[in-house]
């Protein structure tokens, strides 16, 4: 075992210490929080040895540690993958976690729980490992489940609040939706692969098959949130900022797309799945887009960008360009990761308002945090140069030179336009113009906890793009040469989209404020999926249940037709025959009729 | 004077049915049962007041109109076979009349109405009289003739009878027309057996009447006519509340009591005779019974009745009335069942 | 044009932000912890001048670091090779044969 693999192994284990150490005597008295930071930190460092190995040899590796469980010919295998994804990821999440806990570390000062939030955000961050560096696919079910319980608990962190426990739940319920068909699919794998090795399965296993994939589909649908599971993504920002932006950055909400682009090798064989990939993504893109336009929580129109990155991200999955999505992945995670702290900044600075109405101003108070939010937003755009350009401008280069679905394509081009122009609304409405908000003598940036994560963001965000694009080993061939309105599309968007977005902000400045129109509450009011989906379906289902199980089964079939039914003809009959009995003449004609009757029978 | 003349009343109610039980002649067997008819008369409306004069007339109605047709049936016998023993003839119209007159005498549905109302206008030593001595001369010449009765007029009033039997028992509070409709009921039951196997009537009439003695006899103790009384029992008498609840699911004939022997044997008989239809809707038609008795024995020990305050704590007069062989009826109406082996003597 | 006009309010607080807040101010310091927080009426707290600094050494990183590479790398941007035209293609280069030789 070289270098290589032992340093993989000690970045894994030294993410355990704290949650080891503290039931020994070794660490009673240190400060819990740090030392979790200053781990995640040297993990940090420790993986960037097999991420460099990786970069300038290009080495891979399985290993192979435990035999868990044979059943028969099935064998269950601990054994983890080093490959060019789970090494790059790993890098890129430590380096996030790093920034997002330090950062934890000045916005959860005051919480009393601060010790089991820090372990609770490390457990998140371990099992993401988990889930990334799995063989097989037990491991990463292991992972993907881990991952969705602790989302529930960090989501429903202030569980005093009823909207956080309604948040947790959501997510947890949306997550089963996808975890439905990601059974599906180990169940499929294990009947006709008879293995859950990554291996063992690309090798039996064409993808021709669509039924898996579905499955895989659905996982990744509910995980990341693409359009039909998306509501818990919004929702999730009930938690507290460190948790969205560590949930956002580097763990949950790109499993589902890190799942995808594991099976490549079956995906790409099968075209039917990744055109439906494709037309999700774009639906989920242009969707997620619209409903961040009017929102004004400053929280959930990064998430909807999120949401509507991670549609990208599908976007490139169905164009066949798994290499580029995991690289959207990885520079997303930075300038993400860096917005939700800046957003913590703003809001733990405004006593926590959320809502960009009432900001305004910020660049004169908060100056760091405006810098970095504008590097952050701008890399999210795609200006070239900065981390998101590295990945964004080669998969709308990618999708525009390809012969794909032109409806998807143009989609995916709006929502790219789209993204300019929240993200110009929130710097418009946060950091410029007057201030409209409370403010108090307390609000500073110079807590170091607190701005060193967001400007050592804020660096990466401007770099970490070029970096690891010129450093990674050669997946794709990019597309060298195209017609110069193909090559500017995406730019050109982006900047008709700023320009839109600056025009209509300036609409703010009117007195008077016209009344919303259907569009606007149809994006405001996220489309009217949440009402349909959380308030109609249930309320026709439970209805449905009612109207079945309670007035036809029980009250009708079980009480009004048997018993109601046998009681009341017996009571009726009682009646009729037991009312009249004392009239002398009936008893004398109850003889006449009964003998005549009897007579008339025999004779 | 009074005395004697109870005692001269008794003697002849006693006497015809006797005569009844040992002649073989037709006229004398016509002659008890006229006898034991004129003497319950009097007892009936021996409290002179128009609420007993009622049923004292509707008795003297029926009751002769009954013992005419039955001497119609008697005579048209004599003619047919020229001798006044008992004859079994096939000859349809007798046994038709015979079969009519003697439901009648009965008060088996569809000629009931009169049992209900008699009953409820006497006293309740006076109705236990009448829905026990008073059925066993009729029944004796039923059973003496069993081969000449019709059967199909015969099987209809034993369901007729259990069934409104246990219809009109449903829309009842007072305890003495439950009764009589109790008695009609059984009256079914032994019907419908008797031409199969008349040992098993016979049984099922003995068991009867031990059920009602006893069941009037705790009624009579404390002076009980309506369920809202006999709900009040636990006030002044609680083993009395366990008694009525054993004695009335006897009646009912639920398992472990000496009631369910006459319907079990009843329907076994019937069912060895093919007679799987008839014995299907009797058992039904008890469940109809067995919901009154229930009825009764829920409102006795489980529930109060809405009445008012006063009402529920009776006034502890001390008990005068004293029914004798009321613990060894108690004992035999309840718990009989064991013995039934006995009973293959019977077949 | 008018969205070009609007961006010269950026370029003024760009200017303005340089500035900071003059070291004098409020003469003492007092408790608090923080170094901006000391009492000011219906004042915002005003930010020091080092985070004015970094800030703007951010901005111009970000400027710098967009330009720079524009200026090695603006192929990324404008594409790297012209696209070929396929109608100044000539049927000689081709090889296609003239229409009417058989």
């Amino acid at each position: 075992m070289n270098l290589f693999n032992s340093s993989f192994i000690m970045t894994l284990t030294i993410l355990t210490f704290p949650i080891i150490t503290p039931l020994t005597n070794l660490y009673k008295k240190s400060h819990y929080p740090g030392y979790i930071k200053t781990i995640i930190s040297i993990s940090f460092f420790l993986s960037l040895i097999p991420t460099l190995t990786m970069f300038y040899s290009g080495q891979e590796a399985t290993m192979y540690n435990w035999s868990w469980l044979n059943i028969q010919t099935f064998h269950l295998n601990i054994n983890i993958k080093l490959d060019y994804f789970s090494i790059l990821f790993m890098s890129v999440a430590l380096f996030v976690t790093w920034s997002i806990m330090e950062f934890s570390l000045w916005y959860m000062h005051s919480d009393p729980n601060m010790d089991k939030f820090f372990k609770y955000l490390l457990l998140f961050l371990i099992t993401m490992m988990i889930l990334v560096t799995a063989n097989n696919l037990f491991q990463l079910f292991i992972g993907w489940e881990s991952v969705g319980i602790m989302s529930f608990l960090l989501i429903g962190w202030w569980h005093g609040r009823s909207d956080a426990n309604t948040a947790a739940m959501q997510a947890v319920l949306y997550n089963r939706i996808g975890d439905i068909g990601f059974i599906l699919s180990m169940t499929w794998f294990l009947l006709y692969s008879n293995s859950w090795d990554l291996q063992q399965i690309f090798i039996t296993q064409e993808g021709t098959d669509i039924i898996p994939m579905l499955g895989l589909l659905l996982a990744a649908t509910g995980k990341s949130a693409q359009f039909g599971l998306h509501p818990w993504l919004p929702s999730a920002m009930e938690g507290p900022t460190p948790v969205s932006a560590l949930l956002h950055s580097s763990t949950m909400v790109v499993a589902g797309i890190f799942l995808l682009i594991r099976f490549y090798p079956l995906m790409q064989n099968n075209q039917s799945l990744q055109t439906l990939c494709l037309c999700l993504g774009a639906l989920t893109t242009l969707f997620t887009a619209i409903c961040a336009l009017t929102q004004n929580d400053i929280k959930k129109i990064v998430a909807f960008s999120t949401s509507s990155q991670l549609g990208l991200m599908m976007v490139t999955i169905g164009i066949n360009q798994p290499h580029l999505a995991f690289l959207h992945i990885c520079t997303h995670a930075f300038f993400k990761a860096m917005l939700f702290l800046c957003s913590g900044s703003i809001i733990h600075n405004l006593n926590d308002e959320q809502d960009i109405r009432k900001m305004g101003g910020l660049h004169k108070t908060l100056p760091i945090t405006s810098s970095s939010l504008m590097i952050g937003s701008m890399a999210l755009t795609g200006i070239p140069f900065l981390t998101g350009f590295y990945s964004k401008d080669l998969i709308i280069e990618s999708a525009t030179t390809s012969y794909t679905n032109a409806w998807a394509l143009v989609i995916t081009l709006i929502a790219t336009s789209l993204t300019a122009v929240y993200s110009t609304r929130i710097i418009f409405f946060a950091l410029l113009n007057n201030p409209r908000f409370n403010f108090s003598p307390s609000m500073n940036e110079n807590d170091p906890t607190m701005i060193n994560p967001i400007k050592r963001l804020a660096i990466s965000s401007i770099l970490a793009g070029f970096f690891i694009s010129y450093n990674i080993p050669i997946t794709n061939i990019p597309q060298m040469t195209m017609p110069p309105y193909m090559k500017f599309a995406a730019i050109l968007s982006t900047v008709l989209g700023f320009m839109i977005a600056l025009e209509l902000n300036v609409m703010t400045k009117n007195l008077k404020s016209n009344y919303s129109t259907k569009l606007t509450n149809f994006s405001n009011m996220l489309g009217y999926f949440p009402p349909l989906i959380h308030r109609t379906s249930p309320f026709i289902n439970l209805s449905t249940g009612q109207n079945l199980a309670s007035l036809m089964i029980d009250l009708i079939w079980l009480e009004k037709s048997l018993p109601k039914t046998i009681s009341q003809t017996q009571a009726m009959a009682s009646m009729y025959t037991s009312t009249q009995t004392g009239l002398l003449k009936l008893y004398f004609l109850s003889f006449l009729i009964s003998m005549t009757l009897a007579l008339t029978l025999l004779f | 004077m009074k005395i004697m003349l109870m005692t001269i009343i008794y003697t002849t109610l006693i006497m015809g049915t006797l005569i009844t039980l040992i002649s073989s002649h037709w006229l004398l067997m016509w002659i008890g049962l006229e006898m034991s008819m004129l003497a319950i008369i009097p007892i009936l409306m021996n409290k002179s007041n128009p609420r007993s004069t009622q049923p004292a007339t509707k008795y003297s109605l029926m009751q002769p109109t009954a013992s005419m047709i039955l001497l119609l049936s008697i005579i048209l016998t004599m003619m047919y076979s020229g001798q006044w023993s008992i004859f079994y003839s096939n000859n349809t119209t007798i046994s038709l009349i015979l079969t009519t007159s003697l439901i009648m005498k009965l008060g088996l549905a569809p000629f009931h109405f009169w049992v209900t109302e008699v009953t409820q206008g006497t006293s309740l030593l006076t109705g236990m009289v009448l829905l026990t001595w008073q059925k066993i001369a009729p029944l004796s010449i039923l059973l003496q003739n069993f081969p000449t009765i019709n059967q199909p007029l015969i099987l209809a009033s034993a369901v007729l009878s259990t069934l409104l039997g246990g219809w009109g028992g449903l829309n009842q509070t007072q305890l003495r027309k439950i009764l009589a409709y109790s008695s009609i009921a059984h009256m079914g039951w032994m019907m419908a057996v008797l031409f199969y196997n008349p040992s098993i009537s016979i049984l099922n009439l003995v068991i009867y009447i031990m059920l009602t003695i006893s069941t009037f006899s705790i009624l009579h103790t404390n002076n009980n006519l309506t369920t809202l009384a006999l709900s009040h029992m636990w006030s002044t008498s609680p083993p009395t509340i366990i008694i009525i609840l054993m004695n009335l699911l006897s009646l009912g004939g639920l398992p472990p009591l000496t009631g369910f022997a006459p319907k079990w044997i009843t329907i076994q008989e019937m069912v060895k005779n093919n007679n799987i239809t008839i014995s299907i809707i009797m058992t039904m038609m008890a469940l109809l019974s067995l919901y009154f008795y229930m009825r009764l024995t829920y409102s006795t020990t489980l529930t109060l009745f809405p009445s008012t305050n006063s009402s529920k704590f009776k006034w502890f007069f001390h008990n005068n009335k004293k029914m004798i062989m009321l613990a060894p009826l108690i004992t035999l109406s309840t718990m009989l069942l064991p013995m039934t082996p006995l009973l293959t003597t019977l077949s | 044009m008018s969205a070009l006009t609007r961006l010269a309010p950026f370029a003024r607080v760009g200017g303005r932000l340089f500035r900071g807040r003059s070291g004098g101010g409020g003469g003492v310091r007092y408790a608090g912890g923080s170094a901006r927080a000391w009492p000011r009426y219906r004042e915002c707290s005003q930010p020091t001048r080092s985070e004015v600094i970094q800030a703007e050494v951010l901005s111009s990183a970000m400027w710098f670091w967009i330009l720079w590479r524009f200026w090695h790398d603006s192929d990324a941007v404008l594409g790297h090779f012209p696209y070929p035209d396929p109608s100044q293609w000539t049927d000689e280069e081709l090889g296609i044969l003239p229409d009417d030789e058989d």
